[in-house]
């Protein structure tokens, strides 16, 4: 295991290393017989290239295709490394996580330990910096199940010794209930989830609350419940779905006015979560700093592949590379503002996520109105 | 070159706590494409927190509603509001809705005098059973007291016409509280009167407007006890539903003429139901319905409205919408698609005529359609779109006049009158020489709102 410890691959994520490094070390594992994937050395056949010497630096990773579109059909066995060994001697399985699945059949990932404890202490360590106490204890209005959101939460509460207290939401079937235009069946669901939350906040201690912008919103058609919230909770964590600037500025300066309000981005093809700087302008939009160079963000033009200016918008690509998995040049559905790592690091960070914005002639509505 | 230096006018939403300028704006554009203003858009949970706020709110009594909305009207229509000047508005107006501008000094006259009358003109929708006020002397002995379904308004306004802003005074006259979301593309309308109200001394907490994006208008609507939606078919489907919510559908409004009138002799009333007011209202005339020969009635009614000059909409003699060059192109190959084998007259005409200043004018189109029912005659367009259909009186010959806001008929058939105020998808009948468009305060529209917005409930006092 010495050999191990002392690879880029395995340094905590709160000590960097240098990208060539981790670059070089993640082609040797993932591109040798003995210790890559099966899925990546079926890959490795159609490549017109060497990866193990032709990719050293973030740029070359953009020689590869973008694969995770594989991972709404490829068997989870075909995607652990063979140098774990076999699945059924692994310590642990793997844990399953699947994308959203809001275009088509979900994208399905995994972790094992190493990688698990890498990216969650990393999140731990940022949330304290946004002043997250041992022992506060923690409300998940949190989708439980395939995606890894919940797990985390819950993983990340008992790193803070704290009890984590949680229901069960559905994204997925509220997306549905949307599409659908069934305004009545999404109101049936949301009141069903704060009903949950407001029991679990009657009784309890709670004073982190980790929610989506939407049920948050719902909370507040409740005035009991907002002074309640007011009353216990010190951090409301919220993400899942953007949240728009002044909604943002009404609940920190109005509604929550003593609550402090920690944005996260997180992404299933990233595979970590990331709560935004902390110290920054209240009035400002959150930025997040990735986990360079084990998950690195680049903001591009996508014509040129160039990135933008600082303080420009272009569209997110990102790369994850990690003993568990290698996933490149993944030109991600999201758009947004590029901004220096403010730690330095590879790549960039980035605020204000957008979804790709589809233009077109708008329809003529018939009639007077 | 001219540079534009000067800043846009910052339209800010007028919240239950006052105005409300947000991080999200939207660039409101005249139909030359210029900028005029930066509206501010709320989010839901502002909108939400503000319904809140009003529904907390007490209205001010009765006689100072009146007193008020008098005022206000009175301000909206001839004084100054926030800065702005009658005659600016009415520029801005003209100028970004497309609108001619003589017609939107008459219609916001219109809705300034209406303030005044809309205190009497909603009670005439009083059931003659209740009274209007517990205290009435009535309850001693027993009475239906008029209250209302709940305590907030929302609204949902479009753009076409100032005069839809009528509706939610007679709201305000109930002593509801009303909430305003107004169309992204007209703003200054609702603006200028819910600025109007609160300068007259009508509370913060009493009448608000919130800007909003299209999902967050659809969301808010459930925040409110009531809700008035204008829309086309799509917004009566999508609400119609529940009964908390009035929607204001397409109006299909409709001319008949029976046989021996002469088509002639009322070319003045067809041609301001088809096209007074630019032809944008849900009471002008889509369809007239000619027992007879239609085709010379179409050349007539053509050649009138030929006649209306294509002008800039700030022109004092202006009558025809302007819209944004390529919005009116969209609209016109729109038009051409749905019109299938209707003959356009003049043959081939374009309803488009652009200004050359990125604007144009949409010009009156007229077709003759050959049977009565042709699915066609049911297109309603928001410029001066008319269908000319042959009717006859065999068969189930009140089909193609069902679903209509606004008939005028021009006939001296008594049974026929008798039948068609009978007819429950017929909203307004006008005998004789009055368009389609006429109307005055204390006149049903589609029935009284008041009936909507009001129920009667038993008290008995001793």
């Amino acid at each position: 295991m010495t050999s191990r410890a002392a690879s880029a691959l395995d340094a905590t994520w709160d000590s960097a290393p240098d990208a060539r490094d981790l670059i070089q070390e993640a082609m040797a594992w993932h591109f040798d017989k003995r210790t890559g994937s099966p899925f990546w050395q079926e890959q490795a056949k159609k490549l017109d290239f060497d990866p193990r010497k032709d990719v050293r630096t973030v740029d070359d990773l953009l020689l590869f295709p973008n694969i995770v579109d594989e991972l709404r059909h490829v068997r989870i066995e075909d995607l652990v490394p063979r140098g774990y060994g076999a699945i059924d001697s692994l310590p642990v399985p793997p844990v399953i996580g699947e994308s959203g699945g809001t275009t088509g059949a979900p994208k399905r990932v995994f972790m094992l330990p190493d990688v698990r404890e890498q990216s969650w202490a990393w999140y731990h360590n940022r949330l304290t910096e946004h002043g997250i106490k041992d022992g506060d204890n923690w409300l998940g209005v949190m989708p439980a199940g395939p995606h890894m959101a919940g797990v985390l939460a819950g993983d990340t509460a008992a790193r803070f010794r704290s009890i984590f207290f949680t229901l069960d939401l559905d994204p997925r079937w509220a997306k549905l209930v949307i599409g659908r235009g069934a305004a009545d069946e999404l109101k049936a669901y949301v009141t069903h989830i704060v009903n949950q939350a407001e029991w679990i906040l009657q009784s309890q201690d709670i004073r982190v609350m980790c929610v989506t912008p939407p049920i948050l919103e719902a909370m507040c058609q409740r005035d009991h419940l907002v002074d309640l919230i007011n009353e216990k909770v010190n951090t409301v964590i919220y993400g899942g779905t953007s949240m728009d600037p002044d909604t943002r500025h009404l609940l920190r300066t109005e509604v929550f006015p003593n609550v402090t309000f920690v944005s996260i981005f997180g992404s299933t093809m990233i595979f970590c979560a990331m709560p935004e700087r902390p110290g920054a302008d209240p009035d400002s939009a959150p930025i997040f700093d990735p986990p360079s160079p084990f998950s690195v963000f680049s903001v591009i033009d996508p014509e040129t592949a160039h990135p933008v200016a600082y303080g420009e918008r272009g569209q997110v690509l990102t790369h994850h590379i990690t003993r568990n998995l290698f996933l490149p040049n993944n030109l991600d559905r999201d758009t947004g503002i590029r901004h220096e790592h403010r730690f330095g690091y590879p790549g960039d960070a980035v605020s204000e996520f957008k979804p790709v914005q589809e233009f077109g002639a708008a329809p003529v509505i018939e009639g007077v109105y | 070159m001219r540079s534009e230096s000067t800043a846009l006018a910052k339209l800010p939403a007028l919240g239950a706590n006052g105005p409300y300028e947000s991080r999200t704006t939207e660039i409101v554009t005249d139909v030359t494409g210029k900028p005029v203003a930066q509206l501010s858009l709320v989010p839901w949970l502002f909108a939400q927190r503000s319904i809140r706020t009003l529904r907390r709110a007490t209205p001010p009594d009765p006689a100072r509603r009146r007193e008020l909305l008098t005022e206000a009207g009175r301000l909206f229509a001839s004084g100054t509001v926030d800065g702005v000047s009658p005659e600016a508005y009415h520029r801005t107006m003209a100028e970004v809705a497309g609108m001619p501008i003589s017609i939107v000094r008459d219609l916001t006259g219109q809705v300034g005098d209406y303030a005044a009358a809309a205190y009497d003109a909603v009670h005439q929708a009083r059931p003659i059973g209740a009274a209007d006020s517990w205290r009435d002397h009535r309850t001693k002995q027993g009475s239906g007291v008029w209250t209302r379904r709940g305590e907030v308004l929302m609204v949902h306004a479009p753009a076409n016409s100032p005069a839809v802003h009528q509706a939610w005074l007679d709201a305000l006259a109930l002593g509801y509280r009303v909430a305003i979301r107004p169309s992204q593309r007209e703003p200054f309308t609702p603006y200028r009167l819910v600025a109007a109200l609160r300068a007259v001394g009508y509370g913060d907490d009493q009448v608000v407007l919130l800007p909003t994006d299209h999902p967050t208008a659809d969301r808010i609507i459930s925040e409110a006890d009531v809700a008035i939606a204008f829309g086309g078919d799509e917004v009566a489907r999508r609400y119609g539903a529940s009964t908390l919510i009035m929607p204001f559908g397409p109006g299909r409004s409709k001319i008949l003429l029976t046989s021996g009138v002469d088509a002639e002799q009322h070319m003045d009333t067809i041609a301001e139901s088809v096209a007074g007011h630019a032809g944008t209202g849900c009471v002008n005339a889509t369809a007239v319905f000619v027992e007879g020969d239609p085709a010379p009635v179409a050349e007539a009614i053509a050649k009138r409205l030929g006649e209306l000059p294509s002008l800039p909409p700030g022109d004092e003699r202006a009558k025809l919408p302007v819209r944004q060059a390529d919005t009116a192109r969209a609209v016109d190959e729109y038009l051409r698609g749905k019109a299938g084998n209707a003959k356009p007259l003049p043959h081939g005409s374009s309803v488009v005529d652009e200004l050359g200043d990125g604007s144009a004018v949409l010009r009156p189109a007229v077709f003759l359609l050959d049977h009565q029912d042709a699915p066609q005659a049911r297109i309603e367009m928001g410029f001066p779109c008319v269908w000319i259909v042959p009717w006859k009186r065999d068969g189930d010959w009140l089909a193609p006049l069902r679903g209509t806001l606004a008939l005028t008929a021009l006939t001296d058939d008594d049974a026929l009158i008798d039948a068609l105020v009978a007819e429950p998808t017929i909203d307004k009948i006008h005998v004789g020489d009055h368009a389609t468009t006429w109307t005055r305060p204390g006149l049903p529209h589609e029935g009284y709102l008041g009936e909507f917005l009001m129920r009667t409930k038993a008290v008995v006092v001793d």
